[in-house]
Formats: C-alpha cells, structure tokens, sequence
C-alpha cells in the first residue's frame, strides 16, 4: 500500500466523520429547535437507512461507502446504549 | 488464524472501539445511592470541574454528605424554553457521579430569562414559560427518581415567578419571595412531581438580598407562600457582596439571618415540612459564620459555595459542631 493511497484513505475516513458530524450538528439544531423526538428521528432514521443500504447492496463496496457504513455503526451503537441508559 | 481475523476485521475493530465507549459510558453513568443515614444535609454546589475535583477529594473527609446541582433553561423572548444540548447527560452524569463518591445529590431546577441572576419573567410571556418549565420540572422529577436523587427542588428560587420589590433602585437584590403567584404555580405542579418522584422535595423561599435591602423584614412578614406539600424550604442568603458593596455590618447581617430563620421555621411548621435548608451561601468568613452560629440548631441542612476556600472552617463546622 502506498503512502498516497494510505493518505487518500485517511481522507476518506475524516470526510465521514464530517459527514457524521454534520449530521449531529444538524440533529442538534432539531433539537433545540423542536425536541428530543424530531432530533431521535432526525438520527436514527436516515444513519439506519444508510448503514441498511450499504451492507445490504451486494455490489462492490469502495473504501468510502465502507467506512462511511463503519463508523455510522460504530456511532449508532453508541447512541442506541445512551438512548437505552436514558441519557440523551 | 490471520486469514480469519483478516476476514473478520471491521467486526474485530467494531468491537475495539466500541468496547471502550461503552467502558467510559458504564463508568460515567453508573453509581448507586449510598445507604448514609443523615441527620442534617452538608454540602456544597458543583458545577464547574474545579468544584467536582474538590469534591473527588475531600468532600467525606470534610464531612460533606451531598451536592447540590442546578439544571437550567434559557427562556427566550417569546416565552419558549431551550435546553442546551447534551446538558441533560451532563447532569445525570453529576447526579451518578455523586453517588459513586458515596454523597447524596440535590437537583435544583433554575429557568433563566436574562444574563445573571434570575429575572421576572414579563407577564406577557409568563404563561407560556411556565407552562413549559411545568412539563420539565415532571419530566425531571422522573428522571430524578429514576437516578435515585434524594433532594428535588422544581424551582430554586421562586423570585421568576413574582414580580420583585424593589425599595430603592440603587440598593438593588431585595426581591419578594411572597405571592399567590408562587404558592398557585408551587401547588399545581407539586401532585405531579409527587406521583413520580418519591424522594423529598424542596421549595426556594426567603428574602434574597441579604440585608441590602431594608425591605427584608417587610418581605418575610408579607410572605403568604403555602409551602404544603414540600418537605423543606430552602434559603440562599449569599453575603459576598454585603460587606464590600453596601457597608451591611456584620450585627445587621445577624439580625436578618436570625429573623429570617425564625420565619422560615414558622412557616414550615406552619405547612408541615420537615425544616429549613440553607441552599447557598458564601462570603466572607465573618458573614456566613453567622449563619452557622445562627443556624446550628434549627437547621436541617447547609449547603456552602465556599468550602473550598475555606475548608479548615467549614470542616470544624461540619465535622465537630453540625449533626
């Protein structure tokens, strides 16, 4: 592997955590704006929709569409154990 | 076995990173109630990290045996209530903290319109505002009894619901704590509150100000508020601007501190509450020794701002002298 693609997939996986963080911000926006129910279904239906989406579509993942499945797992587990600890 | 954990890999790094989230999570919010059997509430507030990391270390030791912390909205200018995001996990990360220190916790709710101390709240919006801040004070009374806290105040101090007093402009602070308007919000929300949550329940009274005002003494005679229902009143007479600011000697403060006790006690005996709890103080030593001095025996509980600057004294306080 080298550097370059190294590099590139560094990129990559900062561009989705952007797009995770967008995603937050936005949520945290619907928040304060209009509660926690519009913000629960603000997060959870599009990341469940996306991470459904890529691992179900059984064509050839890139690294992108990979990572982006990935952490959008990772933050949706995380989330689901503070929903279910009742801290958010 | 490689070719398997390479077949393996977003599963086994799934599980990396998770596994310590949810460590830091468990850790945050875990804790139990501690089985104290208290005789008189010592504490203090916490709110910054600089408190809590006083309280991690010598709160026991200095005979603490709660915290106070404050949950707060912004009312905007329309009347609505906003929370901050990620303040509510925040909270009931101090709530579990508190209890994993072995102290019981006291959550006091403080809407807040305007910078600074609390502020009326124009009539034009009041009825908006405090129908929203009702629903919150339930909503926190479930999740008070759902973290096991022992002390629930739905409003720590009742001067937002009143229009305040005020005997001169200059002379500032001197606010009625005394109205039909708190004792009608005070009691509608209290059956509430009362169905979930079963720990005790507490209600901000008292004349703010601390003897900066002369009107004290008229404020707590005028006080009509019917405390039934709470389990104790509270009190906050802060003293730090007294001395540098309005020149109240320390014999005036006294004789507030002394009166407004006795009519704090009058009217929990009156409504059936359990006592008097002093929610804030602080100051110069002089002032709020006062309060121990003065409240030493009928008190049931004082929660000081400044026991981390003055520790050796408030230690003897409440090590040798306190319940």
């Amino acid at each position: 592997m080298t550097v370059v693609k190294v590099l590139s997939r560094i990129g990559i996986t900062l561009g989705c955590l952007g797009i995770l963080f967008l995603l937050v911000g936005t949520n945290a926006v619907i928040f304060y704006f209009f509660g926690p129910v519009y913000a629960r279904i603000g997060f959870y239906v599009p990341v469940i929709a996306i991470v459904l989406f890529i691992y179900i579509k059984k064509r050839q993942r890139g690294f992108f569409l990979e990572a982006l499945a990935f952490i959008f797992t990772l933050f949706l587990a995380v989330a689901v154990t503070c929903d279910l600890l009742g801290i958010v | 076995m490689l070719r398997k954990i390479a077949r393996y890999k977003l599963i086994i790094m799934f599980f990396i990173l998770y596994l310590p989230i949810l460590g830091v999570i468990l850790y945050f919010y875990s804790g139990s109630p501690p089985d104290l059997d208290v005789k008189m509430y010592k504490g203090t507030p916490i709110g910054t990290s600089l408190e809590w990391s006083h309280v991690d270390l010598y709160a026991r030791e200095d005979g603490l045996n709660i915290v106070r912390t404050t949950m707060f909205w912004f009312i905007d200018k329309n009347g609505n209530l906003h929370e901050i995001p990620g303040i509510k996990a925040l909270m009931i990360a101090h709530i579990q903290h508190a209890h994993r220190l072995g102290l019981k916790i006291y959550v006091s709710i403080r809407p807040q319109y305007g910078l600074g101390e609390p502020k009326k709240i124009p009539e034009d919006i009041r009825p908006i505002a405090l129908e929203q801040l009702k629903q919150k004070v339930i909503e926190w009374a479930g999740i008070c009894e759902k973290w096991g806290v022992e002390l629930y105040a739905p409003i720590q101090e009742c001067e937002i619901l009143t229009d305040f007093k005020w005997d001169d402009e200059n002379s500032a602070t001197a606010r009625l704590v005394g109205d039909q308007d708190i004792t009608e919000w005070i009691q509608h929300v209290l059956p509430e509150i009362k169905e979930r949550y079963s720990g005790e329940v507490v209600c901000g009274g008292g004349a703010w100000g601390g003897a900066t005002s002369y009107a004290w003494k008229e404020i707590l005679d005028e006080c009509e508020v019917d405390f039934t229902g709470y389990d104790y009143i509270t009190f906050g007479p802060y003293s730090w601007h007294l001395k540098h600011l309005y020149d109240v000697t320390v014999e005036a403060y006294r004789e507030y501190i002394s009166y407004s006790l006795a009519k704090l006690n009058e009217w929990a005996e009156r409504d059936g509450c359990k006592g008097v709890i002093i929610r804030e103080m602080g100051g110069p030593r002089e002032y709020y020794e006062v309060v121990f001095e003065e409240g030493e025996d009928t008190l049931k509980g004082i929660i000081t701002t400044h026991w981390h600057w003055d520790r050796e004294f408030v230690r003897y306080w409440f090590k040798e002298r306190l319940p």
